[in-house]
């Protein structure tokens, strides 16, 4: 193997665990740096050049050992990569949380000024509103998945329970059909109204978001494994 | 400070007290590790640069970028900040010491 393939792969096994921009920048540069190093040594030792490269890349491992290595070290940096079991739990309710502040916030907004918006804007709104606990969810968990040892598992957990909880509560809004002063617009909260359609949209979605990026983590250790398993 | 100063806290206290004495890069970091052990440490080069980012990421080492052959090069320094934890992890780490020379196998004998 030589040194570009090394880096290359090395790249690609930072992006699968979700190591990017300066992090996997500094990581790859001090790499090269490394093997590099270790080349001119051999080299003033009196090998040629291109054994050396062998060789140098052979003693710093497969990239994808090192960026296992590497991953496992920059998550325990993190107090949810030495948590993962109370970060995913407060993660959960934190995200509930805000999730449900949102909708709340939004909806009473709504509530104090849909008096001067359209019916069409108005049910668009209150649609965006009522998934958007779902939405803020997904992002969030996304973002801190990569740091977590469950990883993506961890994010559909998540937010398939904020897919289900949040369709028990929202905003319904009657159009003024007959007239100015008709209508009417609130904040429910009971299990009649929960939409199991929605949920259904919802979790289907979502199990199909994390399985792929699951899967997508995994393939190259399930390749390496079988790969061992033949030879 | 952190929990996790009995093994975890190893290869900081070591990168630390290698780069008080003197101003180094990675692969030098490494070899010297790998010399002054006789290799029985042997970090792997995936766990120390992650470490070194933290440590500069917690204002512990300063870094200076220079271009070597072509290629950047860091080297690290150790700042007033991470002298202060450098003596922290040696305090924790003698009393680990102490505490592990205690079960010598002549004091057990000796207490029973």
């Amino acid at each position: 193997m030589q040194q570009r393939e090394f880096l290359a792969r090395a790249r690609k096994a930072l992006i699968k665990h979700g190591i990017i921009g300066s992090r996997a920048k500094a990581l790859l540069e001090e790499w090269n740096d490394h093997l590099q190093s270790e080349v001119e040594k051999l080299v003033a030792g009196g090998q040629d050049r291109e054994s050396s490269y062998h060789d140098a890349c052979k003693a710093l491992g497969e990239p994808e050992s090192l960026v296992d290595s590497a991953a496992k070290q920059l998550a325990m940096e993190s107090w949810q990569g030495r948590n993962p079991v109370l970060s995913s739990g407060i993660l959960s309710v934190v995200v509930f949380l805000l999730g449900i502040l949102v909708m709340v916030g939004g909806g009473f907004l709504l509530i104090a000024g849909w008096k001067n918006l359209s019916t069409e804007i108005m049910q668009s709104l209150i649609t965006f509103i009522n998934t958007l606990p779902w939405i803020v969810g997904l992002c969030w968990l996304a973002y801190h998945a990569r740091k977590m040892p469950l990883g993506w598992k961890g994010l559909w957990f998540v937010t398939a329970f904020t897919a289900i909880v949040p369709g028990f509560m929202g905003f319904f809004f009657e159009p003024p059909t007959n007239g100015p002063g008709t209508g009417s617009m609130g904040f429910f909260l009971t299990w009649i109204s929960y939409k199991p359609f929605d949920f259904i949209l919802k979790f289907i979605i979502t199990l199909g978001l994390t399985s792929f990026f699951w899967w997508f983590q995994t393939r190259g250790k399930k390749l390496e494994d079988e790969g061992q398993t033949l030879s | 400070m952190k929990k996790e100063l009995f093994i975890d806290g190893v290869p900081e206290l070591l990168l630390l007290r290698l780069l008080a004495q003197n101003e180094m890069y990675g692969y030098e970091l490494v070899a010297k590790i790998h010399s002054i052990s006789d290799g029985a440490f042997s970090f792997g080069e995936g766990c120390i640069y992650p470490i070194l980012h933290r440590l500069v990421g917690d204002r512990c080492l300063s870094i200076r970028k220079e271009t070597v052959s072509g290629r950047p090069r860091r080297y690290y320094r150790v700042t007033a900040k991470g002298n202060k934890r450098l003596s922290q992890l040696e305090d924790s780490w003698s009393k680990v010491s102490a505490g592990i020379s205690k079960f010598g196998k002549d004091s057990i004998h000796a207490t029973a």
